[in-house]
């Protein structure tokens, strides 16, 4: 999902960059400091989950997350993501360097437009509401994240488009597990901590 | 989880202030990304392996982390020479490889390559948390550095946290298939780790005010540039201007 590093062209590292710095920009304006340790602690959370792996058929998916991550930290999770993908760049080699920019656009502006429209069903009473939103916020976050992705690729270069078209779609099944898995985190949370959700006024706090 | 490995070691690599050797990090990382030509790749590769080499590396441990790439860059070989048009190279069976698609490959190959090998030696020489510290040195959000420092003191407890959950649900006989039980119980386990970690984010903020906590970590070490570390950049940016020129050359010769 994250793009490696050498194949993207100048113009869309440097625009996924300038975009995540944007984004940046305003999530660490919100950020309050009092928030810090929780965002910290959900991006550890994260960079976890993302080593997890889901059984998908004869193989298997690991996580992403990234529209979990939206739902809770709102416009915080161009941190969480950005610092997540920094470390496993850093550690593990994961994804690349170059690419932090460009990767963390593609994960984080889906996450937070997603949360931005859905979030607030996510505390509603009615449960197949909060469970619908929850599935979307997932589902369709991924798959607007690998959309993004395919079509960073397709921008360096015509000759990308199998590479990305392929890209795509091996996401979509993923983007299947990655819904249910985000409905079950919310009907937990709704049981056991449900002012983590965001409630009607959006913003970076838990 | 075994972190951090090349960070501790003596080589020159090692000496240098954090601060130079993420920005020649960064700046050889983005001038490799950008280079057009294979020729110019391969001096870049030449120069990664030799940062590798002044770092004293032990191989085997850095050829294991260019695995991950190296599989993306296999899909690639897979996909390129096929569907790039241009003059045909030879065919394998029915399908023709095209010169273009061939050399792009390569040149994809060689870029990646050389990118991680510098950022291996470069960046990862030094422990996230000393990285951290040559980021605030060089002004970087301080809010930003914060999160980073608390992701990594929390990642370990979480760590074991999410062991002691992964056995407790072994116990109670829990085996993954593609089924929605399995589904919803990842995503309960995930969010009990969430719940815990908003919990013990909260206890830990709390602790942090009464013991002074500002917002910011004092510094036991302070970062002293010496002649070592200009001579470094300065053979860094010679070296990138090199790959740069044998860039343009190549292009405008269009080899």
């Amino acid at each position: 999902m994250h793009i490696s590093e050498g194949i993207l062209s100048a113009p869309v590292l440097f625009g996924g960059a300038a975009l995540s710095i944007g984004g940046l920009t305003v999530a660490l304006r919100r950020l309050e400091p009092q928030h810090i340790p929780q965002t910290a602690l959900l991006c550890a959370v994260f960079f976890l989950a993302s080593f997890l792996r889901v059984p998908l058929g004869p193989g298997s998916a690991h996580l992403v997350l990234c529209g979990l991550m939206g739902a809770l930290l709102g416009w915080g999770a161009f941190i969480g993501i950005f610092a997540a993908l920094l470390l496993q760049g850093l550690l593990f080699q994961f994804g690349g360097l170059t690419t932090l920019g460009v990767n963390t656009f593609n994960m984080a502006a889906p996450a937070v437009f997603l949360s931005a429209l859905l979030g607030r069903y996510l505390s509603s009473p009615n449960a197949l509401a909060a469970n619908l939103a929850a599935f979307c916020i997932g589902c369709i976050g991924l798959l607007a994240a690998a959309l993004l992705t395919a079509v960073s690729l397709w921008i360096s270069g015509e000759h990308f488009l199998p590479v990305a078209q392929a890209l795509f779609i091996a996401h979509i099944p993923v983007a299947v597990v990655e819904g249910l898995v985000t409905v079950g985190c919310v009907q937990f949370l709704r049981k056991v901590r449900p002012d983590a959700l965001p409630c009607a006024n959006q913003g970076s706090e838990k | 989880m075994q972190f951090e490995t090349f960070a501790f070691g003596n080589s020159f690599i090692h000496q240098l202030d954090p601060r130079i050797r993420l920005v020649c990090a960064v700046f050889c990382a983005f001038s490799i990304a950008l280079l057009h030509n294979v020729l110019s790749a391969a001096a870049g590769l030449g120069l990664g392996c030799a940062l590798v080499a002044a770092a004293a590396l032990p191989p085997l441990v850095v050829l294991r982390r260019l695995v991950p790439l190296n599989l993306f860059v296999l899909l690639v070989w897979v996909v390129l020479p096929f569907s790039v048009p241009g003059e045909a190279l030879c065919s394998i069976g029915p399908f023709g490889v095209s010169l273009q698609g061939f050399s792009l490959a390569l040149l994809i190959t060689l870029k990646s390559n050389a990118i991680i090998l510098t950022s291996l030696a470069l960046a990862c020489t030094m422990q996230v948390a000393v990285l951290v510290r040559a980021m605030e040195a060089l002004r970087l959000p301080g809010k930003f550095c914060q999160v980073i420092f608390f992701s990594l003191r929390y990642f370990q407890v979480i760590h074991r946290e999410y062991r002691r959950l992964s056995e407790a649900m072994t116990a109670r006989a829990f085996v993954p298939r593609t089924n929605l039980h399995t589904f919803k119980t990842y995503g309960y386990l995930i969010s009990m780790l969430l719940v815990r970690s908003l919990n013990r984010g909260q206890r830990v903020y709390e602790a942090m005010l009464c013991r002074g906590y500002t917002g910011s970590f004092p510094a036991l070490r302070q970062f002293r540039l010496v002649g070592r570390d200009i001579i470094f950049l300065v053979f860094c940016l010679v070296a990138l201007a090199g790959l740069w020129a044998m860039d343009i050359y190549f292009y405008r010769n269009s080899l």
